[in-house]
């Protein structure tokens, strides 16, 4: 069982739903669900479009591990990950 | 599948791809124009589909770690490699010797030579086809001619016999002088050699059968003439210091006693010459008790040195020779040249007389 549908399971009970997931893993490597498209790529910052939403990834050697219609995984020395 | 790509539209390709559900793997994007990522064999296709459409701005580099269709018949390339392999080592083998054209000859023969000599099934063959057939030709005199061929892993073997002649029905003709054959009138009989052949003395000319349709040997009386050039040739020699012997005029004799043929004892005289010669014959004693003795006559010898002076003794060995050859000529023949030389070598004189004849060399 993943650990974030268990967090989401628990979240769905007090009435909420989620258009994306993102998790920091120790800075060396961001996981990101809800993506839509590709905003923009290099390798000090990635763009993404999510459902409501973008998403910027600021960092250091930049790279995507992992690329699908709906997920990622950049990994590189992660800065900051920001939804506006 | 790995892309390396260099361009202006990245980003756009990056999008349509991201549209297409094309999942990337291991993406970097080292600089704005230079993108490099992988993607899945599946999705290979769809790709290259796309970068086509970019290809006036885009540079492409196919990497493929290890080709795809490889990978799936691993098992079946490896089986092609230790086949190949085998193959190669096996091939190296002989394991077929035929041999073909054999009548006196048995095949058990040949291949008895052939295995003398390193030429084995089952074993690596380091013999080439030439070696085989010189092989051949040096152990069976009874071959004409043979050819060697290597067919994969066999060894074919075609043997040509010369014609032999069967001791106990006729007798061939043969070469009483040396000479170039010229002419050929064959009556009965089969050749045994052509127009133009050198033949020497003894030499089969022609054989005592005839061979019918079926190669059967059907003997005959052979009767042929055959006309050649003969060369008669004649040597004599004569040396500066000649030494001559000559008896004496005194002899001892001695008797050897035997009885049933054994030796019994020696009489009492001896030879006490240095230089002597002996001639010997055997009287008998008594008959009935088969008892005999070798008398034998020594004659002492005196020898003298004879100078001979070679100027003034050449003709007369010019004349020595050339009448030893025309002893050696055969009769009703045509003389075509004669010619008689002398050499000196050291302290020999050597005087050959060569006649040179048109006739019948096998009368």
């Amino acid at each position: 069982m993943s650990m974030l549908d268990e967090i989401e399971k628990l979240m769905q009970s007090v009435g909420t739903s989620y258009n994306y997931r993102i998790v920091n893993l120790g800075g060396k490597s961001v996981y990101i669900e809800g993506i839509k498209s590709v905003i923009f790529l290099s390798i000090d910052e990635m763009q993404f479009q999510l459902k409501e939403s973008s998403l910027s990834i600021i960092g250091k050697q930049l790279s995507i591990k992992y690329l699908d219609k709906n997920s990622a995984v950049i990994t590189g020395g992660i800065i900051t990950v920001g939804v506006k | 599948m790995k892309f390396d790509l260099k361009g202006y539209n990245i980003d756009n390709l990056l999008k349509t791809l991201y549209s297409k559900k094309v999942t990337l793997y291991n993406l970097c994007r080292p600089e704005h124009n230079h993108i490099i990522f992988e993607v899945a064999d599946s999705d290979e296709k769809k790709v290259k589909k796309y970068i086509n459409n970019y290809k006036s701005t885009t540079t492409l580099s196919l990497k493929r770690k290890f080709p795809k269709i490889l990978l799936m018949n691993l098992g079946l390339i490896i089986a092609i490699f230790f086949g190949s392999i085998f193959f190669i080592f096996a091939s190296a083998y002989t394991w077929q010797i035929r041999v073909y054209g054999t009548e006196e000859l048995s095949e058990g023969e040949v291949l008895s030579v052939l295995y003398n000599n390193g030429v084995k099934v089952g074993k690596i063959n380091l013999c080439s086809s030439e070696d085989i057939e010189k092989i051949l030709l040096k152990n069976y005199d009874r071959i004409a001619q043979v050819s060697v061929i290597k067919e994969g892993t066999a060894i074919i073997i075609n043997i040509s016999e010369k014609l032999v002649y069967n001791a106990g029905e006729y007798e061939p003709i043969v070469a009483k002088y040396n000479g170039i054959i010229t002419d050929i009138n064959l009556v009965t009989g089969t050749l045994n050699v052509k127009v133009g052949d050198y033949v020497n003395v003894g030499e089969i000319l022609v054989l005592p059968f005839n061979l019918d349709n079926t190669n059967t040997k059907i003997p005959v009386k052979p009767m042929a003439e055959i006309y050649a050039d003969i060369l008669v040739i004649s040597s004599l020699s004569l040396e500066r210091e000649e030494t001559k012997l000559k008896r004496t005029g005194r002899k001892t004799i001695c008797y050897d006693y035997k009885i049933f043929n054994h030796h019994l004892f020696y009489g009492k005289n001896k030879n006490s010459f240095a230089l002597f010669e002996i001639e010997v014959y055997n009287e008998s004693i008594s008959d009935l008790l088969l008892l005999s003795r070798d008398v034998l006559c020594f004659y002492e010898l005196d020898y003298t040195i004879v100078n001979h002076n070679f100027e003034s003794e050449r003709d007369e060995l010019v004349k020595a020779s050339e009448a030893r050859a025309y002893v050696d000529l055969p009769k009703n023949v045509e003389i075509l040249s004669q010619t008689t030389e002398t050499t000196i070598i050291e302290d020999t004189m050597y005087a050959t007389t060569t006649i040179k004849v048109h006739g019948v060399i096998n009368a």
